[in-house]
């Protein structure tokens, strides 16, 4: 069940052509991911990289130049896929005359879904994103915080399998981020698949189960995250506070292997590490897979560059 | 004011209208695969196939209910952006149109009224059509709203028809509003004493043959030296004669009235001034072509009141409308008998619903002309509001072709191009497509158009080279009437895909006491907006379709 | 620039807008009141004073229709445009014998351009003219002519001081009126109209006081002769000399028209005395510009083209004479006057009634009776115009004289006498051979067909 891929995106290529079909520029170059069925998939990358074509291929929105998508088990452009599907604009493209209510009936009536259970759905999901205070009002009047809420209670009104969320944190303060990574989470939990992108490094980390980073239209990385935030070839110590001597006495201590260990850990970078190094890897040596762990250096010498950065890494865990 | 008899034939335009879609689809479809072919390569044609089967699942498959949903949403997106604002032009219009009409013509007072009334709503809804529907979708495309529809279940197809219907029924309530509040306005704003004018008259018209002097069947009269060749006309004195044949009298519902009322528009000519006090007299023969039977009427010659149409419509002035009644009982004196005979009009002079009607000119020398329309049965008139609601009728169909137009063009150009797109269809179908088809008309008969086409005509005109003049021989000649002849024939074709506007005004008959009559009128303004419903239906879902809504 | 200051910069704005506004003030201030017309305005701007000096404003020229002003307002500049394209459908509906919708689309034209004269000449004429002349019923020939002649009034109320609208609408009720086929139908309807809403009684509208068409015309072309006066207008239909004879003329045509009617009484003398006194004390009296000759007076007398001659240092009495004899030979002034003086006196009203009776006669047979009146009335001619030989100069004349005469002859024959070997008027009708024989083939026609 958990191998079930509910996405298969192989070698997509996309080209945006001009009025007379010169090329202008490559988004996507020969693409190839699966997302698994339950998971938080995050797609990464810096403006431009790609992520937002992506999820419009994925939708339809887009064709692609070359390559296959294959989205719960039906081919991209198949209406019939939407049925199952909940997705969430990246600024939350609805209409601002309608209120609410008006806009959950509305796509609600797009789906096959009878009157009683689009109002029973409608109620609980305004419920849910807690708009009930401002269901009769019009959208135009919403906050930025508002409309993503209303904007992800669209994408769920037909109670979807695969939810798409694109960039579902922007524009909301603290604890209302808290609140959408929460109900992402929760709609792990009720086994959908959500694929979400973001620029907000620190909300993926906090919910993905498994990234890919896109720069320049290729994929650059692609893993779970804990995988993929773990430095495989160093240790962290994490211990109670230690005065210089005792500093000095651990070292000696260590060095006799007497002392008491509290926890010993690979040490985690943070996403944002990742990501940056990512993306000046890429930018440094173009059209390489970048391999996690692998640091990037001036000369492509990565052996030497290694050493460099522990110590970072040590002093700002400490 | 002078209506074309000839009734609509469905048929035979069923049968265009397929053939000009076959032979458009063919055409698209051809453009389509040879495209593909280039874009990418062999491929190509698999794509272009398996796109249009998806299409045709698109149209076939579509669901009443998200064509609601959208229509519905379109609704309340015209509402709340406050576009029925235009309604306060319309009632600004209203307010001082009085000040327009008040100097208008005494003797038809009815008339300006019904013309205004009927001209401002067509011309106040017609851009409100156009810019609702030309501007609804790109505005959504580019808010990118549309996006959140197209990613439902919602197939592209009912997103433009949900919008045509959305903008149909508000443009349905816009125009039965205004339609309403202009009924209401013209029969408490037309005087007193030109209420009696506001009435429908239903004709029935015949069909038109003549005899020459000599009593011999002939095609047509005599020209008198009009420019217009409209009426023929027939020596007085003489054997000569107009015969008006109406076919298909419902007896029954006339014979209950016991009496046929006929109606005239003759012209005079005079050769001689004659008795300039005396109008010029004339005289019907009712004949009944089977039994040969023929019935003077009136007895004495009547005397021919010309332009009398509508000036004269005065209520209490019946004697000077050119209207003869004939009555159920004929009593008359048949040619070389003294006695008199009475005969009953329905039973012995109409046979088989049709009645002969011989018209004469009595004084020697002067002429009666005479069209097909100028001699009608005059069936019992309808009232007023039959008539002018038959030509709001008009004007909703055309709010709607509009609509159906502009929304199909705005599925593949921004708001203004679309908006320019579509006004121009509707200019050239309500201006140049007469002129359009009597070109044609033209080239098909005799296959050239006198002055040349395009190119040539601009070169008589630069070179002020009259038209009867030949061209100079030699290459130039012979490639300007080559691309002419084939720009002629692309006309051709597309004369078919341009809507025939005129189809949609009906005023001249309501202004003129005419009921609209539904085989002329009504079913052409009916046939021409549905039959570009499904095509343009079509076209403007693969142009959707086939659009990458999110190309930057 | 870029140092200043904003306070600064605000402050040179409002010098600029205040330094411009003097100039502006100074040329465009409306004008406060209406000055009289032609007199350089006593307030407003420079442009205001210009506008009325030279005649340009809207409510210098005549009465100002709202409902154009808004459609002009309306057009934005596309007036030229629409008045061409409704001028087409007003030809197109003309051509059509849409006579209604024709009268509909003049009135949308006069609404865009409303002091555009021949706009009023060109449609007031065809409404008068061609539209009149297709319909069968004289009454409706008289509807429609009576338009044309409303439509041109409405023009000058607009237009205040046109003289040509107010000639022209003149001539629709004198000539048109008076001289067309209908005019027997036409004269009549013109003091009582056929129409049921007029009670028998003249059109109030054309009409006010009943009177006789010529007299209405003479009316309206003395305002075009007081227009033209004025120093701002001008007129194109016609050489000064002939214009401002109209008048003039309108009354002998009032004073022939009775007689034709068969009135010969007071009324006839005193219509000729008028014709008279208006032809040589009104219109012989006026100062005419010579293309040549300085000024003259069509009616001057030798020591009147002395004095002329005094005045003007460019032309001696030779040269006043060469043109006076000119200008007099266009009107035909001698004659005119001649005419109108001689038809004024009793005796020759008394020839016209013989000689009208006589015809009458002739017409109903009573041949003793008519050739006594003819005969009779030929020989006061005879005497009359040796009197005024000038009287021949004119054609009518000579063919109401050939007309009595063949009339004469014809009872002559019917009584079985011989062609006398002279006769009164003798000299007439030898001049005239073909014109003698063309009547004398008319009078047959006419004999045959009708007595």
């Amino acid at each position: 069940m958990d191998n079930e891929s509910v996405i298969q995106i192989r070698n997509l290529s996309k080209v945006y052509r001009d009025f007379w079909g010169r090329k202008k520029v490559q988004a996507l170059n020969s693409l190839s991911l699966d997302v698994k069925k339950g998971e938080i998939f995050g797609l990464l990358g810096p403006n431009g990289s790609g992520k937002t074509t992506t999820m419009k291929l994925l939708l339809g929105l887009l064709f692609p130049t070359e390559g296959e998508i294959t989205i719960l088990g039906r081919p991209a452009h198949d209406v019939e896929k939407n049925e199952r599907i909940g997705y969430l604009p990246e600024e939350s493209y609805l209409y601002r005359f309608l209120n609410a209510d008006e806009t959950l009936d509305f796509y609600g009536r797009l789906f096959k879904m009878s009157p009683q259970v689009r109002k029973e759905r409608k109620d609980a999901l305004i419920e849910q994103v807690g708009l009930q205070h401002a269901r009769r009002r019009q959208l135009k009047e919403y906050s930025k915080g508002m409309t993503r809420r209303i904007g992800l209670a669209q994408a769920l009104i037909n109670d979807p399998d695969l939810v798409m969320l694109d960039e579902p944190t922007s524009g909301l303060d603290p604890l209302g981020t808290r609140d959408m990574k929460d109900m992402i989470l929760k709609l792990r939990d009720e086994g959908k698949t959500v694929v979400m992108c973001s620029h907000l490094l620190a909300d993926v980390q906090d919910v993905c189960d498994r990234i890919a980073i896109l720069y320049g239209g290729e994929l650059k990385v692609m893993g779970s995250v804990s995988e993929l935030l773990q430095a495989q070839d160093e240790t962290q110590m994490l211990t109670t506070h230690l005065s210089d001597e005792a500093l000095a006495e651990v070292e000696a201590v260590l060095a006799k292997h007497q002392a008491k260990m509290m926890k010993v850990d690979h040490p985690k970078t943070t996403l944002e590490d990742l990501f940056l190094r990512t993306i000046q890897e890429s930018q440094a040596r173009p059209g390489r897979r970048f391999v996690p762990g692998e640091r990037p250096g001036e000369d492509g010498n990565s052996a030497a560059a290694n050493s460099t950065d522990t110590a970072k890494v040590e002093g700002a865990a400490s | 004011m002078f209506f074309d008899p000839e009734p609509f034939n469905m048929g035979l335009a069923a049968i265009q209208w397929l053939l000009t879609l076959c032979i458009c689809c063919g055409i698209a479809l051809a453009v389509v695969v040879v495209l593909s072919l280039s874009v990418s390569g062999v491929s190509g044609p698999a794509n272009v196939w398996r796109a249009v089967i998806r299409g045709v699942r698109d149209i076939v498959d579509m669901s009443p209910k998200r064509i609601g949903a959208v229509a519905s949403l379109t609704l309340k997106e015209s509402l709340r952006r406050q576009d029925v604002l235009v309604g306060v032009v319309f009632v600004l219009l209203f307010m001082f149109a009085g000040w327009f009409l008040s100097s208008a013509n005494v003797d038809t007072p009815a008339k300006p009224y019904i013309s205004f009334v009927l001209t401002a709503i067509r011309w106040l809804i017609l851009p409100v059509a156009l810019l609702l529907s030309c501007w609804g979708l790109p505005a959504d495309i580019k808010a990118r709203s549309l996006h959140t529809v197209v990613t439902k279940p919602a197939r592209r197809s009912e997103v433009v028809l949900g919008r045509m219907l959305g903008y149909s029924s508000l443009m349905t309530v816009g125009v039965a509003i205004m339609g309403l509040v202009g009924y209401v306005w013209i029969t408490r704003q037309v005087p007193e004493s030109a209420q009696h004018q506001l009435i429908s008259r239903v004709p029935q018209y015949g069909q038109l043959t003549y005899l020459d002097r000599t009593g011999a069947p002939s095609f047509s009269g005599i020209n008198v030296g009009d420019m217009w060749d409209y009426r023929s006309f027939v020596e007085g004195n003489t054997k000569a004669a107009a015969i008006f044949t109406f076919k298909d009298l419902n007896t029954n519902r006339l014979s209950q009235d016991d009496q046929l009322q006929l109606e005239y528009r003759f012209e005079v000519f005079r050769t001689h001034k004659g008795d300039i006090e005396k109008a010029v007299q004339a005289q019907f023969t009712l004949v009944n072509e089977q039994s040969g039977l023929r019935v003077p009427y009136p007895r004495v010659p009547f005397e021919v009141k010309e332009f009398a149409d509508m000036q004269a419509r005065s209520a209490e002035d019946d004697g000077r409308l050119p209207i003869i009644t004939i009555p159920r009982e004929l009593t008359y004196t048949p040619e070389g008998e003294l006695s008199s005979k009475t005969v009953d009009l329905f039973e012995d002079v109409i046979h088989d619903g049709t009645l002969t009607v011989q018209v004469r000119c009595v004084d020697q020398g002067q002429y009666l002309g005479a069209a097909r329309t100028d001699l009608f049965v005059r069936l019992p008139d309808k009232t007023f509001a039959v008539g002018y609601f038959k030509a709001i009728w008009g004007t909703w169909m055309m709010a709607i072709l509009v609509i159906v137009l502009g929304t199909t063009a705005s599925t593949f150009v921004k708001g203004p191009v679309a908006t320019l797109l579509t006004f121009a269809m509707v200019l050239t179908g309500l201006t140049l497509r007469p002129f359009m088809s009597g070109v044609l008309e033209q080239y098909q008969q005799t296959g050239v158009v006198q002055g040349g086409g395009m190119l040539e005509s601009a070169y008589r005109m630069v070179t002020q080279m009259n038209t009867q003049v030949e061209l100079p021989g030699g290459f130039l000649t012979e490639a300007i009437q080559w691309i002419d002849d084939r720009m002629l024939q692309g006309l051709l074709l597309l004369q078919n895909v341009i809507p025939d506007f005129t189809h949609f005004d009906m005023t001249p008959y309501v202004a003129n006491g005419f009921d609209v009559p539904w085989n002329n009128a009504m079913m052409p303004s009916i046939a021409t907006t549905l039959a570009f419903i499904l095509p343009a239906l079509i076209l403007g879902y693969f142009c959707l379709q086939w659009r990458e809504l999110e190309a930057k | 620039m870029n140092q200043m200051s904003s306070r600064n910069r605000k402050l040179v704005y409002m010098f600029s807008i205040l330094a411009l506004l003097i100039p502006i003030g100074a040329l465009g201030m409306p004008a406060r009141e209406r000055s009289q017309p032609g007199q350089p305005g006593q307030s407003g701007g420079k442009i205001a004073r210009l506008r009325h000096e030279y005649r340009l404003g809207e409510t210098t020229l005549g009465d100002v229709d709202p409902a154009s002003a808004t459609m002009n307002l309306v057009l934005l500049g596309m007036r030229g445009v629409a008045g061409t394209m409704l001028w087409m459908q007003a030809d197109e509906q003309k051509r059509m014998k849409n006579w209604s919708e024709l009268e509909q689309t003049t009135e949308s034209i006069i609404k865009l351009q409303p002091r555009f004269l021949d706009v009023w000449q060109f449609q007031g004429w065809n409404l008068a003219y061609n539209v009149s002349v297709e319909c069968d019923a004289v009454e409706d020939r008289f509807f429609w002519v009576k338009k044309g002649v409303k439509f041109m009034l409405r023009g000058t109320n607009q237009n205040e001081d046109a003289s040509p609208l107010y000639h022209d609408t003149g001539t629709m009720m004198g000539k048109k009126m008076g001289r067309s086929d209908e005019h027997k139908q036409f004269r009549r309807y013109f003091k009582s109209d056929p129409d049921p809403r007029w009670e028998g009684q003249a059109d109030e509208e054309i009409n006010p006081n009943g009177q006789d068409n010529y007299l209405v015309a003479k009316e309206y072309y003395n305002i075009a002769n007081e227009k033209e006066l004025l120093p701002w207008v001008e007129q194109h239909i016609m050489e000064r000399t002939l214009f401002r004879s109209y008048p003039a003329r309108s009354q002998m045509d009032y004073a022939t028209a009775i007689e034709n009617d068969g009135q010969f009484d007071e009324v006839t003398v005193n219509a000729w005395k008028t014709a008279h006194e208006d032809w040589t004390n009104v219109y012989g009296r006026e100062d005419f510009l010579t293309t040549g000759g300085g000024i003259i007076k069509l009616g001057a007398t030798d020591e009147e083209l002395q004095q002329l001659a005094d005045e003007d240092p460019n032309n001696d009495v030779a040269s006043k004479r060469n043109w006076l004899d000119r200008y007099q030979k266009m009107t035909n002034y001698p004659y005119w006057a001649a005419r109108s003086k001689v038809e004024s006196e009793p005796e020759m009203v008394e020839t016209r009634r013989k000689l009208y009776e006589g015809k009458k006669l002739f017409f109903k047979q009573d041949i003793l009776q008519a050739r006594e009146l003819l005969e009779s009335g030929l020989n006061d001619l005879q005497a009359i115009f040796e009197k005024h030989p000038i009287l021949l100069d004119e054609q009518e004349m000579v063919e109401d004289i050939i007309k009595s005469q063949l009339m004469w002859f014809y009872v002559l024959r019917i009584s079985g006498e011989p062609n006398p070997e002279t006769f009164p008027m003798m000299n007439v009708w030898n001049q005239n051979p073909a014109l003698v024989s063309e009547m004398d083939q008319r009078l047959q026609e006419r004999v045959s067909d009708g007595l």
